[in-house]
């Protein structure tokens, strides 16, 4: 068989060498809030050069893995997601790294990712050419109505209020629109800054909106006594606990993939739905937000299972899964190959390559992240005055280096001021991050359908899979109104 | 009063302000515009922040406003101290601006181990160097020190 034939493709020397160096690289920079794993490989491109193409993309791709699971140590120890995939897993992962959990949180993890990553790069492996015939029928208007339903679904992430989630998700759709609209070439909201043309650069609003906030955050906090988290007793978490976890983790895998494999739509937006889903599910449902081991295992297997998923519409159409995938496209052209359906046929090689380099990436982090736990959680024991300084020396470093523009430091600074004021009024920074990463999507793929449709909106109604969308809008937005007049109605009687 | 009833009139606000801003954007020919003008999506994003707004509001009519923790001075003092940070690095360069940064900051948070803070600050200041400018080869503003650094690390 093609899949068991084929692992002798990465048993050489040199290419281990490289996805284990590659991985453990991903881990470190994942974790440092504002480097994510797409930024890392940006900066490593340049030297993939003198690699040959299947051990540059391996290593490409393995960074990618690791890298997503690195995001998840900071965002739990320092609630600064090194990565916005990591963004859902701080929600209970901070929490419990307060109450002295932060082992268990760390362990839960890099397990459940690794499930998450093996399920989803299984399915690649199995079902690729399939999967992606599926993603490639999906045009405009479909694109359009799952974006929509992504947007829904903030109106039940965290425990906050989901008017002020939809409305969070609302002001990221608004960042979104800035610069200069691709259809007409009118610029809006530039004010005149020549640097807004392009738009708004992701990055800086991430690091702002996560880890400036909570800088400042912090800052009122320090005329307290120093008060450190406290570690008691750092454990990882028990066989018990992952069985607990079990269910989580495989939808959580399912879904992930299954977003995965939807162009530019990655692991942030997996997370989020895999812990909406968890929290949805769960007899805890009560304790999420609040340190519950479930709302770290099923976005961290969500997020995972997403990279898999993404490599879907990479290699097989050429549209970049998430922004990292973006950036191996980018990888591919240096190395004068193209990804597309072509690529199936003419190179199998490559793309089995790929395939074992993430699966032995997945199983690399998780020896280095279990090993790793208990130092990694001596993050959080560096007094404050030392730690939240060198998180924004990181910041000022993370959100100047994608473009090299100071431009973006001052978006960092004025998005990291917007989520101290919003997160105090009961806003989360998530579903804004989530409107910034669908924003463009909607609005290109609305114009889009506008077009295709002959402006008659109202033909998103004759295709299926809109409909199978826009039905999962409008029950993740009235599903709760509607259960609760109902219930009410039956009180009543 | 009714609670968040301040933040949500702030936003509220913003977006009428953003709204009318709409309407200084040069209108596109139809045949360019493809049914979609360039105001349409900010439009309808404000339009829907300013329903839901009110629709909080009319949700929380019945809920008072809790007290909120006063934010601390520190919390002003450190992002006043942020800014300046972030305005001179332009200028001093990011290597002298990190320096700087963790020097001060750990004092304002009370610290007041004076040699641990110095060995910190320099030891990041190093890192910073050493990690992102010589290995990764990211080309920070360097400020005053831009010749030093040409002409003995490149």
């Amino acid at each position: 068989m093609d899949i068991f034939s084929n692992i002798s493709l990465i048993l050489d020397a040199k290419t281990l060498a490289l996805i284990l160096g590659s991985t453990i690289t991903g881990v470190l920079i994942g974790a440092l809030p504002g480097l994510s794993s797409g930024m890392a490989i940006a900066l490593l491109l340049p030297f993939t050069i003198y690699l040959e193409p299947s051990q540059a993309i391996a290593a490409m791709a393995a960074l990618y893995c690791g890298g997503t699971f690195g995001g998840s140590i900071t965002a739990i120890l320092i609630n600064a997601p090194g990565a916005p995939p990591a963004a859902a897993t701080a929600f209970d992962g901070f929490p419990m790294a307060q109450k002295g959990q932060a082992g268990k949180a760390l362990g839960m993890a890099a397990v459940s990712s690794v499930v998450g990553g093996v399920i989803s790069l299984m399915v690649l492996i199995t079902f690729a050419p399939t999967l992606a015939r599926i993603a490639y029928k999906f045009g405009p208007p479909e694109y359009f109505a799952l974006a929509i339903f992504g947007l829904s679904m903030l109106a039940s992430i965290s425990s906050k209020s989901p008017v002020k989630n939809l409305i969070g998700g609302l002001i990221g759709l608004f960042v979104a629109t800035i610069g200069v609209h691709l259809t007409t070439g009118i610029s809006r909201f530039t004010f005149g800054v020549d640097e807004l043309f392009e738009g708004i650069s992701f990055v800086p609003v991430l690091i702002g909106l996560f880890a400036m906030s909570e800088i400042l955050v912090q800052a009122s906090k320090s005329e307290l006594l120093l008060e450190r988290i406290k570690f008691s007793a750092i454990k990882l978490p028990s066989i018990s606990e992952f069985k607990s976890c079990g269910k989580s983790i495989l939808r959580s895998s399912g879904i992930g993939t299954f977003i995965g494999i939807l162009p530019a739509e990655g692991g942030t937006v997996s997370a989020m739905i895999g812990y909406n889903e968890a929290r949805r599910w769960s007899k805890n449902k009560e304790n999420f937000g609040k340190g519950e081991i479930e709302g770290v295992a099923a976005p961290e297997s969500a997020n995972n299972a997403a990279t898999g998923g993404a490599m879907i519409p990479t290699l097989a159409l050429g549209i970049p899964g998430s922004a990292t995938t973006a950036v191996i496209l980018g990888g591919f052209q240096i190395h004068g190959l193209r990804a597309g359906p072509y690529l199936f046929e003419q190179q199998p090689d490559l793309l089995y390559t790929i395939f074992y380099g993430m699966l032995l990436a997945n199983f690399i982090f998780l020896v280095f992240g279990l090993m790793g736990a208990k130092i990694f959680s001596r993050i959080s024991l560096i007094p404050r005055g030392y730690l939240w300084p060198s998180v924004f020396v990181f910041c000022l470093v993370g959100s100047y280096g994608l473009s090299q523009s100071m431009v973006d430091v001052y978006i960092m600074l004025i998005s990291g001021v917007m989520g101290f004021f919003l997160r105090r009024y009961g806003f989360s920074p998530a579903p804004i991050i989530m409107g910034i990463v669908l924003g463009e999507l909607v609005e290109n793929s609305l114009a889009q359908s506008i077009i295709i449709f002959d402006q008659n909106i109202f033909m998103f109604f004759t295709r299926p899979i809109c409909l199978l969308f826009f039905g999962l809008t409008f029950l993740s937005l009235f599903y709760r109104p509607i259960k609760n007049l109902i219930m009410k109605g039956k009180k009543d009687e | 009063m009714i609670k968040d009833i301040k933040i949500l009139s702030v936003i509220i606000f913003i977006s009428l302000i953003l709204f009318g801003y709409t309407f200084t954007f040069d209108e596109v020919p139809e045949i360019l515009a493809q049914g979609m003008q360039p105001t349409m999506m900010p439009r309808l994003i404000f339009s829907l922040i300013i329903f839901l707004c009110f629709f909080q509001i009319y949700q929380n009519k019945s809920l008072k406003s809790e007290n909120k923790d006063i934010i601390k001075r520190n919390a002003f003092i450190t992002f006043a101290y942020t800014l300046f940070i972030v305005l001179i690095a332009d200028k001093l360069g990011f290597l002298i601006s990190v320096f700087l940064f963790t020097l001060i900051t750990p004092i304002l948070w009370q610290r007041k181990d004076y040699v641990k803070i110095t060995l910190y600050s320099f030891s990041m200041t190093i890192f910073v160097f050493v990690f992102f400018t010589l290995i990764l080869q990211l080309k920070f503003p360097q400020g005053i020190l831009e010749d030093f650094i040409i002409r003995n690390f490149y």
